[in-house]
């Protein structure tokens, strides 16, 4: 657990596409977290009561730094902030993820925030780490000069095709009969068995449900839920993420997730609201 | 002398008037991290009812200009895991607790009374009496004062220890609810629960929440909550722990002021885990500053009230 609140300094606000990496001096936090957690961050300003779940991009030494895209009043109010301002957070939330040596991990748009710390963490471990990243458009595939810099073997997709492969990340999924070309087996074949047995996926919701249908049975997906967030250590049971079982119950995804292992949700009534 | 923050309400000695709401506050050891315990003078657990309740449909919230709307719809573990799991693991926890009863029936809200009421960790218990009864078509438990008198009465045989009623603030009239629970034996009234609403996406054209309506909670509702609380207190005089938008010291002395003997904080954990420790400390002050003996003498204790 070791959850924590810290008055972070906001170190640099960097663009990137849309989206802004604040690096932050977050001492406490950097040193708990882990790959797949997020922090609750106070909306500047004191006009929010809810704080904004934004998973750990990375963390390293006293720093913790967030990929954030500007989508609403909150999100747009956290991107503004300049060097020296300070941001309230609590966290880190979530549990805990030992990401397996063959992991294949999928992402799409500012999802890449939700896994990157995960790929930083096996690349700088000197382990072969792969991607496969999709967005709609070039501006939206983050982090792309970082990714190269660690070397994670990155597949890039786009939906209009401005960058990398055109159409959709799952399109391009390794070993799956569905999908359009065999490109990406071809080049990650070193790193990879024919098919990923486990996929860790973050990104829109129909990403998870396209990804669900189309690995086979033997695979392991897994996903980061993001749904709405209030006290983030499951008191509150805001982020409910509907469950096989027992049936008609609910996962708390801040303190059972973010990363959910797809077998335990019911697919069913999660399809129902995509 | 006990400490000038100490009050009695409901029968329930607290060490401070610093309460933490049901809902907010999960099954007591969630927030041991963020939220000093130390400053509480109980925590109220997440409603628990006879069988498992799966809750409501997600989205469950929505956020409300200064508040909160949610839709979590009572999702709790059920009495036998409450009682197996939730309460052994509270034994080191510094401060009261209570635990809040639902139900959909009156016989369910009894059958917890009284599992409950050999439990030692259990120091009170609260009524969530907004449930809807499915008896009554789907009414509120405290829409109608003769069932709720009923309600009260049954648990009230159940147990001896302190029974607090939390009432629904959308009532045409609450003083006849508050006087049918305190006929049935309540020792304590909460005033309110959660102001019922609803917000919708413009851009989507759907309601935000999957339940479709939910409870607003937050500084929104503290207006008309501290007003229950006034009139309440003025046609009964009796112990009142507030409830609504208490997110700082000053609210909780204008609930004080308004009649109350404690107050509980929900929504505000989310905003400043903080907010309780803060309370206290800002209560403590301001009982020194203005040279009170403590915190029970200010009770319904407002200055020019012609109402
Ligand atoms: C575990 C987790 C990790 C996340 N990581 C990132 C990240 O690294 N970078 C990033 O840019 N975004 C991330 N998000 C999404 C981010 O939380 C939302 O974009 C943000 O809350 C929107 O707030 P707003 O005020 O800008 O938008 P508004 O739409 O005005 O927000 C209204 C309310 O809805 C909530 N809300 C809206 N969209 C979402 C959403 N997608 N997920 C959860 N709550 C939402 C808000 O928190 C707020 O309470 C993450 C979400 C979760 C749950
Ligand atoms: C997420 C959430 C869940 C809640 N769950 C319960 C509950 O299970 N039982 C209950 O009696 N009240 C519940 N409430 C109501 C609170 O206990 C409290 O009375 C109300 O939110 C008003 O106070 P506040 O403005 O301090 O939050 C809940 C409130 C919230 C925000
Ligand atoms: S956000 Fe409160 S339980 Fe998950």
């Amino acid at each position: 657990m070791a959850h924590t609140r810290e008055i972070a300094a906001v170190v640099a606000n960097e663009a990137d596409g849309d989206a802004r990496l604040l690096r932050l001096s977050a001492p406490r936090i950097a040193a708990a977290a882990r790959p797949f957690q997020f922090v609750l961050v106070k909306v500047p300003g004191g006009d929010f009561i809810l704080r904004r779940p934004l998973s750990v991009f990375d963390a390293r030494g006293d720093e913790l730094a967030l990929l954030v895209r500007p989508v609403g009043d909150g999100t747009a109010r956290i991107c503004c902030l300049v060097p020296g301002e300070n941001l309230d957070l609590t966290g880190p939330f979530g549990q805990r993820f030992d990401v397996p040596a063959d992991a294949l991990f999928v992402a799409g748009g500012i999802g890449v925030a939700g896994v990157f710390f995960a790929l930083a963490e096996g690349a700088r471990s000197g382990r072969k780490v792969a991607l496969l990243y999709g967005a709609r458009v070039a501006a939206q595939l983050y982090a792309r000069a970082r990714l190269a810099e660690l070397g994670v073997e990155a597949i890039f997709v786009t939906e209009d095709g401005s960058s990398g492969h055109k159409g959709l990340a799952t399109e391009y999924l390794p070993g799956v009969p569905s999908v359009k070309d065999k490109l990406i087996s071809a080049v990650l074949e070193e790193e990879l068995p024919a098919y990923p047995k486990t996929v860790i996926a973050c990104g829109p919701r129909p990403m998870y449900v396209v990804l669900h249908k189309i690995l086979s049975e033997d695979a392991r997906l897994y996903v980061l839920m993001e749904e709405r967030m209030a006290c983030g250590v499951g008191a509150c049971r805001s982020c409910a993420v509907a469950a096989r079982e027992p049936e008609g119950s609910y996962i708390a995804a801040c303190e059972e997730g973010p990363l959910v292992d797809a077998s335990l949700v019911d697919w069913n009534r999660l399809e129902g609201k995509v | 002398m006990s400490a000038p923050t100490s009050v009695t309400a409901g029968r329930l000695e607290l060490a401070t008037p610093v309460v933490l709401a049901s809902g907010c506050a999960g099954y007591g050891d969630e927030w041991l991290e963020l939220v000093d315990l130390d400053a509480l003078g109980a925590v109220v657990l997440k409603g628990v009812s006879r069988e498992p309740w799966p809750g409501n449909a997600p989205p469950r919230l929505a956020e409300a200009p200064a508040g909160v709307i949610n839709a979590v719809g009572l999702e709790n573990v059920g009495l036998d895991v409450y009682v197996r799991e939730k309460l052994p693991a509270l034994d080191d926890l510094p401060c009261k607790v209570v635990a809040n009863v639902v139900g959909k029936a009156a016989g369910e809200y009894r059958d917890v009374v009284a599992a409950l009421d050999g439990e030692g960790r259990v120091d009170a218990l609260e009524l969530n009496v907004s449930c809807p009864n499915v008896k009554a078509r789907g009414a509120a438990f405290c829409a109608r004062a003769k069932g709720l008198r009923a309600l009260v009465e049954d648990c009230r045989d159940e147990t001896t220890k302190p029974l607090w009623v939390k009432l629904a603030p959308m009532v045409t009239d609450i003083i006849p609810v508050a006087k049918a629970a305190l006929d049935g034996g309540a020792d304590a009234l909460t005033i309110a629960n959660t102001v019922p609403a609803m917000a919708i996406d413009a851009s989507a054209r759907r309601p935000v929440l999957g339940n479709v309506y939910g409870g607003l909670s937050g500084p929104a509702i503290r207006p008309i909550n501290l007003r229950l609380v006034h009139l309440v207190y003025k046609a009964t005089g009796a112990d009142i722990i507030a409830s609504g938008g208490v997110d700082g010291w000053e609210a909780a002395v204008a609930y004080v002021l308004a009649g109350a003997r404690a107050v509980q904080v929900g929504t505000a954990l989310f905003d400043n885990p903080a907010a309780p420790a803060e309370i206290v400390a800002g209560l403590d002050e301001y009982i020194r500053r203005e040279m009170f003996d403590g915190l029970s003498f200010l009770v319904g204790k407002l200055r020019g009230d012609r109402a």
